[in-house]
This record gives structure tokens, sequence and C-alpha cells, in this order.
């Protein structure tokens, strides 16, 4: 007797200009997606400049995984042109074949506690491996603009990027993202984005209730849709002015930095480095980033009115 | 003894220093000046010889103090599998 086939769940997923054909025998998994996603729908009949597959199945052959840290492995492996990803002690396995333009995870039920962390774990961080065939780069950075012009606040997690996005849209800047953005070269360097929502722990809504109003206790991160709160303030993409690699502080600095010193502070946060060709040319669009854009270590506080003038004369410079 | 620098390590000259970065392990380094110029002429023909007398030349530094320089980075680059003797 034949096993019936795997029901399967689909969905066509659109980041930038580029659509991820989806598909899963587990319709959960697409609602996490769709949780996750940060971008707005787009019209099906939208001209994409290219297309790649995710498959995700579900499997329930673990109990419990034995590290609860977020901390994950990749390796490339030259012989199958692929990347290949672990989380959670293994419980998520993601290969991402660069020849085949095809993401495939397998994930143990159990790693659906992490449900938040699903959507860049399955979908954003290959996505941004796939789309370094197109030169666009990743950045774990925030962007918002004023007159135009798009200001990168760089930093890992916990370093303020949410707080300074938010606070900044709050008087009157533009946002395009709060976290990830893309980078491409296209007469000057440009940012793409264009996410509606922003990720937000307990502490951080705690200081925009006057926005978003009193949060229940939660723990981790939660999404908030920022397009019916701002409206009219979300932009796709524009120039970049300047970047800023941010931290919190008790008393405002900004230094410049000189670009061998940039480089050194957005390569972690830039991208994976594991497919030789691929680092070869992340390297290469950086340092052409780094001379070109001009970057500065921003220790920022909550004087938001003097972070405004501050951050508005280096664009503008 | 002659090094050349090995394949795959990327690198750019930042002014006086400059990164290099091994792409298949994705480990940088930040190198000055000396280091800068002693990097760029590990091409596999130059003897340590020459490099010292370049170092001499270029630095307007005593023979000991460039030798010594030389040594030093030699020995870093190979811990750091960066090179390989020809």
């Amino acid at each position: 007797m034949t096993k019936p086939a795997l029901k399967q769940y689909q969905k066509d997923y659109r980041i930038l200009d580029f659509s991820i054909f989806t598909t899963t025998n587990n319709r959960e998994i697409i609602e996490i997606l769709d949780e996750n996603f940060l971008y707005p729908e787009k019209e099906p009949e939208t001209p994409v400049r290219g297309r790649f597959r995710l498959e995700v199945k579900v499997v329930n052959n673990l109990e419990h995984v034995r590290s609860l840290d977020d901390k994950f492995h990749y390796a490339y492996d030259p012989a199958q042109d692929a990347l290949l990803l672990t989380y959670l002690d293994r419980a998520i396995r993601v290969e991402i074949s660069y020849t085949n333009r095809k993401i495939t995870a397998q994930i143990e039920k159990i790693a659906f506690h992490y449900r938040a962390a699903l959507g860049n774990w399955i979908l954003t961080i290959p996505f941004a491996e796939l789309v370094k065939e197109y030169h666009y780069y990743f950045m774990h950075s925030a962007a918002l603009v004023k007159q135009g012009k798009a200001l990168l606040l760089a930093g890992k997690s916990g370093k303020g990027k949410t707080t300074l996005a938010l606070s900044l849209l709050k008087i009157g800047w533009h946002y395009i993202s709060d976290d990830e953005v893309y980078l491409y070269e296209n007469n000057g360097f440009q940012v793409q984005g264009g996410s509606v929502k922003a990720k937000l722990t307990c502490r951080t809504w705690e200081m925009f209730t006057d926005i978003l109003g009193e949060p229940d206790k939660f723990r981790g991160k939660r999404l908030i849709a920022l397009d019916s709160i701002f409206p009219g303030k979300i932009m796709q993409q524009t120039g970049i002015a300047a970047l800023c690699v941010i931290s919190p502080a008790q008393s405002i600095s900004l230094e410049r930095l000189k670009p061998i010193e940039a480089v050194k502070e957005l390569f972690s946060l830039a991208f994976l480095n594991a497919h030789p060709e691929y680092t070869r040319e992340n390297f290469g669009f950086l340092t052409d980033f780094c001379y070109n854009i001009p970057c500065y270590r921003l220790n920022f506080t909550t004087d938001f009115a003097e972070m405004d003038r501050r951050l508005t004369e280096i664009i503008l410079a | 003894m002659i090094y050349k620098r090995v394949e795959p390590v990327e690198w750019r000259r930042f002014e006086n220093e400059s990164l290099l970065l091994n792409l298949q392990t994705g480990k940088y380094f930040r190198i000055n000046e000396v280091g800068s110029l002693i990097w760029e002429n590990l091409d596999g023909k130059n003897s340590a010889e020459d490099i010292i007398q370049t170092i001499v030349r270029h630095f307007d530094i005593n023979e000991e103090t460039a030798r010594q320089d030389y040594l030093k980075f030699i020995e870093q680059l190979l811990n750091d599998d960066l090179i390989i003797a020809v």
C-alpha cells in the first residue's frame, strides 16, 4: 500500500523585489512566517528580480533540545555549493543551495517554542544569503530618513536600534526599518527595506506607551505594526548619507570612524561569511561602503531632541 | 626563506594600514604600516633580505630594527596560516 502524499501548504512571500515560494507539511509554519514577516503584501503581478524556493518539513522526533540558547552554527559545503545552518542543537537544520536557489529546512516540533525567531532562522537569514547573487547585502541595522537621506543605525541586538528608530520616527523622521536592511550600489549606496513592523522587547515597549499603550508582560520580542501608527512615514528605499554604530550611554558622543575601523565594526553585523566567493564580494562591498559613506560611533541618550539635532547635522553635512 | 601569501586571503589597504581577511575562516586581521609593506612584498619572489632592505629604505630605520619587525610579523602570519614557505 502506498502512503498518501504529505499534505502541502504553500504561500508566495515577497521580500524586496524577490519571491520566495514556500511549501510545508505543517500549516502552523505558514502562520508563524506570517506573524514574523515584516514586509507588506505585494500585488501578485508585481515584477520580481529573482525567485527562490523554501521547503519546510516539520518532524516530531525530539522531546527536548539540549541547548536552549539561540546560537547557531554554519558551514559551507563546496561539494554541494550549499550552506548548512543548525540551530537549537540541530533541532532546526537549514540547507541553502546556491545552485538551486532553494532553502530546505527541517524543524523538530519542539522548536516551535522559539516561534518568534523561526522566521529569522528559516526565511530571513537564508534569503539574505541568496540575494548576494544580486549584489544585495544584508546589514543588521535600522534605517531612518530625513530630507530624503538615510541614516543607518547599526548595532547588535540590545544596542538600542529600535529605541532610537522609534524615537526619531516620533519626531518627524521617516522609517525604513528598525532591525534589518539590504544595501546595494546604484549611483551611490542605497538602502532598501520597507518593513511595516518593528520588533520590540517589553522594556522597549514601555518607553513608548504614549503611542503603543501599556503592554502586558511578555518575554522575547513582539512585532508591532507601524504603518497604522505612523501613516505615510514608512519608506521603501533611498540613498545613504551616513552610518552610526550605536550604543546607549549616559552622555552623547559622536566620533568619526576611520574606514578601517568602520569595516571592523560592521563586518560581523553585515554578513555570514561562509561561501568564500561571496565573502570576497562582501568584503569588497563593505570596504567601498566605508570609504564612501561617513561612519561614526554614536553613544546616545534619551535626549532625543539633541539626538535629532546631531544626527540631522551629519546626514546633511 | 621565501614566503608567499596563501590564496584564500583577501586584503585591502586603508591609507597606512591594511585589513586581511581569511576567506575560509572569516577571521580578519588589522595590520599596521610596516606590516602592510611586508605583506605586500610576500609574493613568493622577494627574499627576507629583499623585504628587510625595503623596510629600511621606506621607513628610514636601521637594519636590526627592520629585521626584528620582519621576523616577528612573519611568525604571526605563519601562526595564522596566512602565508606559506615556497
